[in-house]
């Protein structure tokens, strides 16, 4: 597994000394170290983080998405996005089985990959004694529409697997 | 053979888990979230529980009390992406048998199965 931290400068002095309403580095670590291991275990594959960035305003979704909400000392969103190819081939490998169709079942299979990586997530925070609460995940199908973070800025995160991109938004405050 | 409730709010997850039990010769009964699994408890008093926590209506752990108080005897093990220490704690003084912190081996799931009919 190779893990690339790819941040422009102002990025990472953005997140070392956040303004408010921007995210901590200390809180999005474990959000990428979840999503490294789970996409590792689940898909068996190894997965590279492409370069990060900063997003402010509304998010535009890809064809599949699963969002999955935070509460407790840490509050916001993770947002997990992929392509229609990525969704068809990422649940396949998690069937053990080639899917051909995105139905109810697939998608759902998605949803559960957000919730698992944030559920990991919440554990590392908890280990930092940072208490965070998730929600079960909600699933976006289609392009184009769009997800207010609330004046939260985004980290946008790319995960390059064999697979496709997944893009993971996080927009958290605490 | 044993009969197992899995509770899991995520189709994906019943199928899943359902396929590798039914593999192994248990007869596998759903629930789509924690009120229901209470139900399909009572309707089937099944011989063990497999038990997420994140679920709507009921979560997982409000669902356990609830079947605990039904049926001391019952045996639940949590299957759940929420591994913090403080929701372990929870679980098992609410009389969970197993927890199993997502994601799992398929065979970290059976044994957790087997642990709870011997």
């Amino acid at each position: 597994m190779t893990t690339n931290t790819i941040l422009a400068p102002e990025v990472e002095q953005a997140l070392r000394q956040p303004p408010r309403g921007m995210p901590r580095a200390e809180h999005l670590e474990p959000f990428l170290t979840g999503a490294r291991e789970v996409l590792e275990a689940e898909l068996g594959v190894s997965v590279e983080r492409g370069p990060l960035r900063l997003e402010a305003g509304s998010h535009t979704t890809q064809d599949v998405t699963a969002i999955v909400g935070i509460t407790g000392r840490l509050t916001g969103l993770a947002v997990y996005g992929m392509s229609r190819e990525m969704a068809v081939a990422v649940v396949g490998q998690l069937m053990g089985a080639p899917v051909e169709e995105l139905d109810d079942l697939a998608l759902s299979g998605i949803g559960e990959l957000g919730n698992v990586i944030t559920g990991r997530a919440a554990t590392l925070l908890a280990e930092q004694g940072i208490a965070a609460e998730i929600a079960p995940p909600v699933l976006l199908v289609g392009a184009g529409s769009r997800v207010s973070t609330a004046g939260i800025q985004r980290l946008v995160v790319p995960l390059v697997t064999p697979f496709g991109t997944l893009e993971a938004q996080l927009a958290i405050k605490g | 053979m044993a009969t197992i409730l899995i509770a899991d709010d995520a189709a994906f997850m019943r199928m899943r888990c359902g396929r590798m039990l039914a593999d192994h010769g248990y007869t596998v009964v759903e629930a789509e979230n924690g009120r229901d699994a209470v139900a399909k408890y009572q309707a089937h008093r099944p011989d063990a529980v497999l038990m997420d926590i994140t679920m709507p209506e009921l979560d997982g752990l409000g669902a356990l009390k609830a079947i605990r108080a039904l049926d001391p005897g019952a045996k639940v093990a949590m299957v759940t992406a929420i591994g913090q220490q403080h929701v372990v704690l929870e679980a098992v003084q609410a009389g969970a048998k197993d927890f199993v912190v997502k994601p799992f081996q398929p065979e970290r799931v059976l044994a957790a199965v087997q642990k709870m009919l011997r």
